[in-house]
């Protein structure tokens, strides 16, 4: 997850406290030493005690698709270390969490990754799974039409929203030969727009660009003890 | 607000039926296999109490280094404590000393021709795009890194795994 460290007008850097709230990373700040949770995006205790992240919409992809939707990236240094990931066989094994879950609510299978979606206090869930047959959803969350989209080959979700200049649009895969990043058409414009950006490249709205809503791809035990009344897309 | 309830055993945390004390042992196998197994040893360089701060923060003229009393109070392992929140009042578990997983304060950049040379074409990342700049971060440099403190587009930004 992304946040953004301007908070009541100071820039904070974070650390890792240690604490964990229902197996979650909790941050801590060094300029107050206040406690963070990053699921909650939400101070829990200290000088900024109840006070809100801003959250900031990213990309959850691969390396590949990455580089050719922005040739001009920058990527992060790694030094020499090598990418061995510590949680690799955590993915995919049936461990839940290293303190076991905090509600029962298996509506889905706790390993089940999911989009989560949170816009005010209505929070949707999108397991992948379905979204393996059905990679284009028009929904609408609190009153906000949105766009959920997720591309199988990179394994990236993202969502928008899908009003633009005062038009709701609706949106459907678009196939093309040409293409070898996912694409979408809308059915208002036939304008042609870039899955993973929300970029239109072709059409009556091309240069225009979707607001992107931050999203959270989470496992659905650790996204459904954070918000317990999530509505489950397909449910 | 924090009310701490200090070395209370797991037990507090699954108090409700005789099927969650099963539970409790798999978890106490399940963390002595975490700490064991599933970090780097460079999670636990500073497992112990004394925290090299001072390296730890040498770029940073903000940071102050904490008070013996801190320490105290946030080094005392698997300590429970109850917090508020806006999803009710959550329980809050001393899981490793502060500062065990070091942050990223300073992080340095690849252009994207270098970086093929240290990114596989299928290496998950976490893209961000913001006010016309882009920068990626490895998943599995970030899984044992946690956070990550930087810039993008003019915004001070911290990324979380």
């Amino acid at each position: 997850m992304v946040f953004a460290r301007n908070v009541e007008g100071q820039t904070l850097t974070f650390g890792v406290s240690g604490k964990l709230i229902m197996n979650a990373l909790v941050m801590y700040d060094h300029q107050t030493e206040s406690l963070w949770s990053q699921f909650l995006a939400e101070s829990v205790d200290g000088e900024f005690d109840g006070t809100s992240l801003e959250l900031i919409p990213a990309l959850h992809t691969n390396w590949g698709t990455w580089s050719s939707l922005y040739p001009n990236t920058q990527a992060l240094n790694k030094g020499s270390s090598n990418s061995f990931d510590p949680y690799e066989s955590y993915y995919i094994d049936n461990r839940i969490g290293v303190l076991g879950e905090t509600n029962s609510d298996n509506r889905v299978s706790p390993k089940t990754i999911i989009l989560g979606l949170r816009i005010g206090n209505v929070a949707r869930a999108y397991s992948l799974d379905l979204m393996e047959n059905e990679p284009v959803i028009n929904d609408s969350s609190k009153d906000i039409p949105t766009l959920i989209a997720f591309d199988s080959d990179s394994g990236a979700g993202v969502v928008f929203n899908r009003e633009i200049g005062g038009k709701i649009l609706t949106f459907d895969l678009h196939k093309s030969e040409m293409e070898l990043d996912p694409m979408l058409i809308d059915r208002e414009t036939e304008s042609v727009w870039e899955m993973l950006t929300g970029r239109a490249v072709e059409g009556s709205l091309a240069g225009q660009e979707l607001e992107q809503l931050p999203v959270t791809l989470a496992f659905w035990f650790a996204w459904k003890d954070f918000h317990p009344n999530t509505e489950i897309y397909g449910e | 607000m924090m009310t701490i309830k200090i070395n209370l055993s797991y037990f507090t945390l699954f108090r409700t039926s005789l099927v969650n004390l099963l539970l409790v042992s798999s978890v106490v196998l399940v963390l002595f296999g975490i700490s064991c197994a599933n970090k780097t040893p460079d999670t636990f360089k500073h497992s112990n109490s004394e925290v090299d701060f001072a390296s730890l923060n040498e770029q940073d003229e903000t940071y102050k280094p904490r008070d013996d009393d801190f320490a105290k109070t946030y080094l005392i392992n698997r300590e429970v404590s109850t917090v508020e929140t806006s999803s009710g009042d959550l329980e809050i578990v001393n899981f490793l000393p502060i500062d065990s997983i070091r942050a990223i304060k300073e992080p340095t950049f690849l252009e994207s021709k270098a970086a093929n040379q240290q990114y596989q074409e299928d290496e998950p990342i976490l893209g961000i795009s913001l006010n016309g700049q882009h920068k990626a971060y490895s998943i599995p440099f970030l899984s044992n890194r946690e956070i990550v403190n930087d810039q993008l587009g003019g915004v001070p930004i911290v990324l979380t795994w």
